[in-house]
């Protein structure tokens, strides 16, 4: 199609008339009809960029223990610096407490600069009715914890962009910042969701102050305490010595929150998991006995008890009350490699536990193909080829303790409506396993519950004196690896506890570790006992008093 | 445009100074006028006294462009040309690199980005082929194109979308305007709407549903791509008689090939260009499904535009622009500046400016006496176009943002240049190749 000149320059023109007034009705369309929703749009971003507030953090019982508080800092106006009056400065400098004259040399200076900081909302209320055109307030938001040092590793702190950093201020960030659009509407600083974490306060503070006490006095490097809820994965207290106040997380040095980010050698504790498994995997029998000289020899290696004793020949119950690491070296040796290290890696041994916390080490399970003898041996009373981070070790246990059904762990209890004052249902699926056969499970806590009977009665145990309720526990004393890595560190030790009441149908399941203790022999009954019995006892009051009742209920109703 | 020989240009002195295109002066004054109070307003402080300090430069050597002969541009096109592709691959190979694209040569005070100079340089060497062969088949459409390619593909490597863009839009603009028909145009075309209809049938727009016979059949990409052959088939059997013509034929089976080629090497091309090439070209449609990252520009400029309202906050008042939310705000996006701190008002005001310029150059192109002149302002005129809508288009979010600078307004001191350069081109065929009467 052949256009003459005239047309092409007809077209020409066209074109450009049509672009322009293209041009001209896209302008139109946002500089006139749409502007007011663009300006609306501007102005929350002015604000969104301002500020917005994190949600508030609490604990169970609705006790906060993070909010953000806001501030306001004073300013000069260089450019209205012709309005300063007498009578205003004079009014400024009563509310402020500060001389007129230096106010004066203030208001001076030649660029806009901060005057003051920290002012709190009521007397920016002041200084707004004097109305100081020389100067103006900008508000500032801070993250505070009433609390202080307490569950300062499970919350963690926001640093100076007021991002989260550890624990639950890192890990549910997204939900702490995400804004509704409801606040986001109403609210001058829109405010992020409140979150309610599953710890209770009063427990948590008695947890720590018993912490640091034993840690203290047994002169220990560090020490945690986990207590958690067997049949849900909640965790209830989570104690780390040494801890920090986050409100000045920046002049702390350590800020590790080492009972999921470092692992340890579990020691005896470790037999609950061994029994198990074997007894699962039909290795022994509930009936088994095993021959206990003392001693046994695996290839070049010996492997002793703690303590000396007679030739004998023991059972299982014998095995837990004595925590004869012979016999459990014989329950190792009756498995395969493969299938000790299966059973482990079932139960979540060597696996990351997902507990909603920044930094959580896999542990270590030696790879069952790397397993010399010896290792089967050893691993079987919790050294060798196996070390644990505490939640793991927590939760591996729960699940024995709760019929062989695993629980997820988790801090986040739910989300909380502050109109309400309730506590929505947590946003996160709790992944639960049944890890082991009820049968097994149940039958490993009642041998668990009748040796810590039993070495009560005999005086051999202080740990598991929980008034009024049946514990099952099993102490431990496992000898720490030198820091070198080159064998074990003679006369250092790791000593911990763990328990749960009632051992039945447990609601509660404590962890106690101490890491290095100088006093009582470093035994995890010496070290650890008395504190666990405190906190269990406690434990018992805050949780299990409904506990009891609510099963009563259900019973008389069936 | 009647031919004339070349002895009919008038020729000019400094006493004929107050015979310049007034008509075009007059608007470009007042726009660098408004470009350098715009920079004056943008964030960064030290980029309007650089501007000036260009400008100057600019002037100085522009103005020299006044007394050369328009037929000096045509007898030494092709030095012009094959010295434009040596400074393009000296980009290529020395290139200083700045924000992942290497466009510039660094010559120690200053750098200068040869992708701009080549416009001018195309615009010329086009004049003069186009002069010596108007398009009158199908053959001459396709060597004329070969002139483009080179410089196309390297200022694509370097790269620089907007940029490689803009020649293609010289070279319709000036085929069309030596006489292509729209047919040849739409077959030069073809490869590249194949692959607009192909890559929008992939991944931009959702692709409707037929139901035939009960069934229903997704349109899918290749659907588009044959529709699109069909409708192209029809065209040409219809619009070309002789179809006894081997010759044809075998065009028109090529081109079908390689549009079919096209279709099939899209991918292949799209993964070529940079993940944020890519999503700039496609986060326009819409830019809310990425606010904080590739729709961030777009979504800011249009705040920034809307917040303006009618009357604007004023000179140095923009809250967006001044708040450092619009970000290329001296160069790209300076037209945002215009529409927070000047408004609607100020928008169109810039817009009828341009328009004034766009509308003259044009009729400088029509009313010259001489082809190569002519053709070079309808080149300045495609180029200042394609530049001008496709830059406020970005900013007002219905063109992808590319980064095309606004001519005389953005910072840039080789955008300036050129640009300047080429409207004293344009004044220059004006004084000289318009008959008198018409002033």
């Amino acid at each position: 199609m052949y256009l003459s000149y005239k047309l092409r320059v007809f077209v020409c023109q066209a074109v450009l008339i049509l672009v322009f007034i293209l041009i001209w009705l896209q302008l139109f369309n946002i500089q006139i009809i749409k502007s007011g929703g663009f300006v609306l749009e501007a102005k929350k971003q002015f604000y969104k960029q301002l500020i917005s507030l994190r949600g508030d953090i609490r604990d169970r019982n609705g006790d906060l223990l993070a909010l953000d508080i806001i501030t306001y800092d004073l300013y000069n106006n260089v450019r209205n610096l012709n309005k300063i009056s007498e009578e205003s400065i004079d009014r400024l400098s009563k509310l402020l407490n500060i001389s007129p004259s230096n106010l004066k040399v203030k208001l001076g200076q030649k660029k806009d600069t901060r005057m003051l900081s920290g002012i709190s909302e009521k007397t920016a209320n002041r200084i707004r009715k004097i109305n100081p055109g020389f100067a103006y307030l900008i508000p500032v938001v801070k993250r505070s914890y009433p609390h202080k040092k307490m569950a300062s590793h499970l919350i963690g702190f926001v640093n100076s962009d007021h991002k989260g950093q550890h624990g639950v201020e890192y890990k549910h960030q997204d939900l702490l910042t995400k804004i509704s659009d409801k606040s986001s509407k109403t609210e001058l600083f829109p405010k992020g969701t409140d979150i309610v974490l599953s710890i209770d306060s009063q427990l948590q503070e008695y947890c720590e102050e018993e912490l640091n006490k034993a840690a203290r006095k047994s002169n220990a490097a560090r020490g945690a305490i986990i207590v958690l809820s067997p049949k849900t994965g909640e965790i209830y207290a989570w104690a780390v010595y040494p801890n920090y106040d986050p409100n000045i997380y920046y002049k702390e040095k350590v800020l590790k929150n080492w009972s999921i980010t470092d692992i340890y050698q579990p020691g005896s504790t470790f037999k609950i998991l061994t029994i198990s498994s074997a007894l699962e995997n039909m290795t022994i029998e509930k009936t088994s006995t095993f021959y206990d000289p003392g001693f046994l020899k695996v290839g070049k290696r010996i492997v002793r008890n703690h303590a000396k004793n007679k030739p004998q020949q023991i059972n299982l119950l014998e095995l837990f009350k004595q925590s004869s690491n012979v016999a459990s070296a014989q329950v190792g040796l009756s498995m395969k490699p493969e299938t000790f290290y299966n059973s482990m890696k079932k139960i979540m041994i060597g696996q990351k536990t997902n507990i909603d916390l920044p930094g959580e080490s896999e542990g270590l399970l030696l790879d069952s193909s790397k397993w010399r003898t010896i290792d089967l041996a050893t691993t079987a009373f919790g050294q060798g080829a196996v070390s644990v981070t505490p939640i793991q070790l927590s939760c591996a246990i729960s699940a024995i303790a709760n019929h062989g059904l695993w629980f997820q762990p988790h801090v986040l209890k739910g989300t909380w409506d502050p109109a309400y004052m309730l506590i929505n249902k947590s946003p996160n699926q709790i992944y639960s396993e049944q890890v082991i056969s009820e049968e097994t499970a149940d039958y490993v806590s009642g041998l668990l519950k009748q040796s810590v009977k039993e070495n009560l009665k005999a005086m051999a145990y202080i740990a598991g004196d929980v008034p009024g309720y049946e514990v099952a526990g099993k102490t431990g004393t496992a000898q720490k690896i030198r820091p070198d890595g080159k064998g074990y560190w003679g006369g250092h030790t790791v000593a911990s506890f763990i328990g749960y009441l009632p051992a039945d149908d447990p609601g509660i399941l404590a962890l106690v570790v101490i890491d290095d203790p100088k006093t009582g022999g470093g035994w995890g009954n010496t070290v650890c006992g008395p504190v666990f019995n405190n906190i269990a006892k406690m434990a018992a009051k805050r949780f299990l008093g409904t506990h009891n009742s609510m099963k009563k209920k259900y019973e008389s109703k069936e | 445009m009647q031919i004339t020989d070349e002895r009919d240009f008038i020729i000019r002195r400094w006493s004929d100074l107050n015979d310049l295109d007034w008509y075009l002066l007059a608007p470009l004054l007042i726009l660098i006028f408004s470009g350098l109070f715009l920079l004056g307003s943008a964030n960064s402080g030290s980029f309007l006294p650089r501007q000036l300090i260009f400008l100057f430069i600019a002037l100085f050597f522009v103005i020299v462009v006044l007394f050369v002969r328009i037929q000096f541009w045509q007898e030494n096109a092709l030095w012009i040309y094959l010295f434009n592709i040596f400074l393009l691959f000296i980009v290529l190979v020395f290139g200083a690199t700045s924000m992942g694209a290497q466009r510039w040569i660094d010559i120690g005070i200053i750098k200068i980005q040869p992708s701009e100079i080549a416009k001018i340089a195309i615009i010329i060497s086009l004049a003069a082929w186009f002069t010596r062969h108007p398009i009158k088949n199908y053959f001459d459409i396709f060597t004329s194109a070969v002139i483009v390619l080179p410089p196309f593909l390297l200022i694509f490597k370097q790269p620089d979308l907007g940029t490689s863009l803009a020649y293609i839009a010289i070279y319709l603009g000036m085929a069309f305007w030596t006489g292509a028909t729209i047919t040849h145009l739409l077959v030069v075309l073809s490869p590249v709407l194949s692959l607009i209809f192909n890559a929008s049938g992939a991944n931009v727009f959702s692709i409707g549903t037929v139901q035939i016979q009960n069934k229903i059949v997704e349109l899918t990409l290749s659907h588009y791509f044959i529709l699109f052959l069909l409708f192209l088939l029809i065209w040409l059997i219809v619009n070309y008689k002789p179809w006894k013509s081997p010759w044809l034929v075998l065009w028109l089976s090529s081109i079908i090939f390689l549009n079919f080629v096209v279709g099939f090497v899209r991918p292949i091309l799209w993964g070529l260009l940079h993940p944020y090439q890519q999503r700039r070209l496609t986060i326009f449609l819409n830019p809310e499904s990425d606010p904080q990252g590739a729709g961030y520009h777009i979504i800011q400029s249009l705040l920034a535009i809307g917040n303006g309202g009618f009357w604007g906050y004023g000179w140095q008042h923009g809250r967006l622009t001044k708040g450092n939310y619009v970000p290329a705000q001296h160069t790209d996006f300076i037209f945002s500046i215009a529409g927070e701190e000047f408004g609607f008002i100020g928008a169109c005001f810039l817009i009828v400016i341009f328009a004034l310029i766009l509308w003259r150059t044009l009729y400088i192109a029509k009313n010259s006496n001489n082809q190569f002149a002519s053709l070079v302002s309808i080149g300045i005129f495609s180029f200042f176009a394609f530049h001008i809508f496709v830059n406020i288009g970005m900013t007002l979010g219905i063109m992808p943002v590319t980064g095309v600078p606004l001519p005389f307004l953005s910072y840039g001191g080789t955008a300036l240049m050129s640009d300047l350069f080429s409207v004293f081109l344009l004044l220059s065929v004006s004084w000289r190749t318009l008959p008198k009467k018409i002033f």
